[in-house]
């Protein structure tokens, strides 16, 4: 699994174009956040927690305006 | 600016929050004001499961200085009842409560479900997230505890976080660690004793238990172009302790298939289950962010296995469909399947009973079990004069066993929300 | 905890000239020759960008019997973000319109906002990535010296 952790990211990284910091106007939006609305996402996860075997994954990340 | 959330969400809700504005516009945000988030969850199961209303507040502000903290609460309150994995019978069946002051009994043909774990829940949670170093770094630090009248959970989460690329690329590395207490009522019976009659007290080793977690994960975040972003994650996840679930128990059969008639003096038919006192985790994640002409898709892929046996692959879609003056529609698909942990069972015969011991393992709770969860809501939403934001949003979840002998589960949730700014 | 690392240019490259309309006409920054400039990039999508203009708007009243200059150039895409916000401040400068970038990349930035500080020689100082309330008494600092160097 970490081959492939590495190898995906590795590609994208390659892969990408550098975006300009004038050019995160759409990224910088509130509906393009990783999680746009955390209470939802936090209830959701409990809900599923509750009756799943499986939990958690998202963590923490970046994107958005890059402001600052 | 980075979203946060604790890397580990457990039985109870330790999300550290967002920075700045979540589902409102930051536009207009007042500086240094506190983004207020709220919600009421209504929950509901099929045939007199459980049912749940959970309110939840959370507040995040934004510091002089850049730091960002944030507070959260969520309070549980549950009524109805829960499978205990044992099986329907054709024959009325008799079960003593946990705490062994009391009986209940099934019907023929009916689900056994016991209402004992149903109470009340509170969870805080605060984080404070600043930068460090340079301003191309970010460490947030969380805490978080719940507790519920048998249950008392710990954690504390560190999350580090660095820009590059002209902050394009994102690298976060996270460690948790959360310390869980359970006081069943009733205590921590022996595994794979004997349920007894209620007047004869319980096979109880123990008043308590407890159990520590550690996790770690280490994440990218990458901006594709001006559209799109993904993230990916790679989490590892150890649990130590006392894993099993107190309240629940497996049906004894005969050769016959009928609930065994062999037992010991004050016996019932049933044996308390027992899990390993370890568990190892890894899950994979990716997510894609991307941005249409006017409407956002959210999806994502999640693979998780474990050394239970336990593979899962979980995939979650959003489409934030825009109606124009702020207001959205938001359907959201979520399809997840599970295989069944290695020590997954209906029931255990006679033989298989008796030759158990604390270090084998076996556990009737459909939780484990293989199955498949599909789930489809709406989600609406709507500005509220300049700085706030009205939603609802209702969801059906539907889980279907492999083997029919598990139950299905269907849920119903509707949630209304109010997200607002309060200046002090 | 937190070091601010604003780099200093270490030869004072001379600062891209430029053209670019205005609401009330066209600002030319090389008529400004002989005064200490700031200039600022700045969008109505990024929130420190806004959080800086109290603070700009303060700078300008506090020097404005000097010869210093402010120019905030604005990157929105859609050019009435950007006007609903600047209706909502009282602000004292010129504000400019580069929705192409052309000028952004001719400075060069690596996040928003990204102000630069030019000498009355036309050349270019420090340059400021984001917005920190702990920096605002050095950038004061730095535009006070480069106003003391002009002879009178």
């Amino acid at each position: 699994m970490y081959k492939i952790f590495l190898s995906l990211s590795l590609l994208l990284l390659s892969a990408c174009t550098t975006v300009q910091p004038w050019d995160k106007d759409l990224l910088a939006k509130p509906s393009m956040a990783l999680v746009p609305s955390e209470i939802d996402n936090a209830l959701d996860e409990h809900i599923y927690f509750s009756k799943e075997a499986s939990m958690g994954g998202q963590g923490v990340g970046g994107g958005g305006c890059g402001c600052n | 600016m980075r979203s946060t959330k604790k890397i580990r969400d457990k039985l109870t809700i330790a999300s550290a929050t967002l920075l700045q504005a979540t589902s409102v516009t930051a536009a207009e945000a007042p500086e240094g004001a506190w983004n207020v988030n709220t919600a009421v969850l209504f929950y509901s199961e099929n045939d007199g499961r459980v049912s749940a209303i959970e309110p939840v507040i959370s507040a995040t502000k934004e510091t002089a200085d850049g730091d960002i903290i944030n507070y959260k609460a969520v309070f549980d309150s549950l009524t109805g009842a829960t499978p205990t994995g044992a099986l329907i019978a054709n024959v009325e069946q008799t079960f003593t409560n946990p705490s062994g002051n009391g009986e209940y009994k099934i019907p023929a043909g009916e689900l056994p479900l016991d209402d004992t774990f149903l109470d009340t829940r509170v969870a805080l949670s605060g984080s404070w997230n600043t930068a460090i170093i340079d301003d191309y770094s970010r460490l947030i630090l969380g805490g978080n505890l719940s507790k519920e009248f048998d249950y008392t959970s710990l954690g504390f989460s560190a999350n580090f976080l660095r820009d590059f690329n002209n902050r394009n690329t994102t690298f976060s590395t996270a460690i948790g660690l959360s310390s869980d207490k359970i006081e069943p009522s009733g205590g921590i019976p022996t595994a794979f004793a004997n349920m007894k009659t209620a007047k004869t007290g319980t096979n109880r080793d123990a008043a308590d238990d407890s159990k520590t977690i550690t996790d770690v994960m280490f994440g990218v975040t990458q901006v594709i172009n001006r559209r799109t972003l993904m993230q990916f994650n790679l989490g590892f996840s150890e649990s130590s302790g006392y894993m099993n679930d107190p309240y629940k128990i497996i049906s004894v059969l005969d050769t016959n298939g009928d609930l065994t008639t062999a037992l010991g003096v004050d016996d019932l038919p049933y044996v308390y289950e027992n899990r390993p006192d370890s568990r190892s985790r890894q899950t994979f994640f990716w997510k894609t962010v991307h941005h249409l002409t006017e409407d956002v898709i959210n999806v994502s892929y999640r693979y998780h296995t474990d050394d239970w046996g336990i593979d899962s692959h979980t995939i979650d879609f959003h489409y934030r469909y825009e109606l124009g003056n702020g207001s959205y529609l938001q359907p959201h698909l979520r399809y997840y399947s599970q295989s069944a942990a290695d020590f997954s069972v209906t029931s255990l015969t006679e033989a298989e009973a008796a030759a158990a011991t604390s270090i084998t393992y076996a556990s009737a709770d459909y939780r484990l079990s293989e199955f498949v969860t599909n789930t489809f809501g709406v989600k609406y939403a709507m500005p509220v004069g300049k700085t706030s934001e009205f939603s609802v949003r209702a969801e059906v979840i539907s889980q279907v066993q492999n083997d029919a002998l598990y139950p299905d589960l269907d849920s119903f949730i509707i949630q209304f929300g109010y997200d607002f700014y309060f200046d002090d | 905890m937190l070091l601010l690392f604003n780099p200093v240019y270490a030869d004072y490259p001379t600062a891209p000239k430029f053209q670019l309309p205005t609401n009330q006409g066209v600002i030319d920054i090389s008529q400004l020759q002989g005064k200490v400039i700031y200039i600022d990039f700045w969008a109505s999508w990024c929130r420190p960008c806004k959080n800086s203009f109290p603070w700009m708007i303060a700078m300008k009243e506090k020097f404005k019997d000097l010869p210093f200059e402010i120019i905030a150039i604005n990157l929105d895409k859609d050019k009435k973000l950007a006007d609903e916000f600047i209706a909502s401040q009282n602000i004292n400068f010129p504000v400019a319109f580069d929705p192409q970038a052309n000028v952004a990349t001719l400075y060069g930035m690596e996040g928003m906002p990204s102000s630069f500080l030019i000498d009355p020689d036309g050349k270019l100082r420090i340059r400021y990535t984001g917005f920190w309330n702990k920096s605002k008494n050095e950038k004061e600092k730095a535009i006070y010296n480069l106003l003391n160097k002009i002879k009178p």
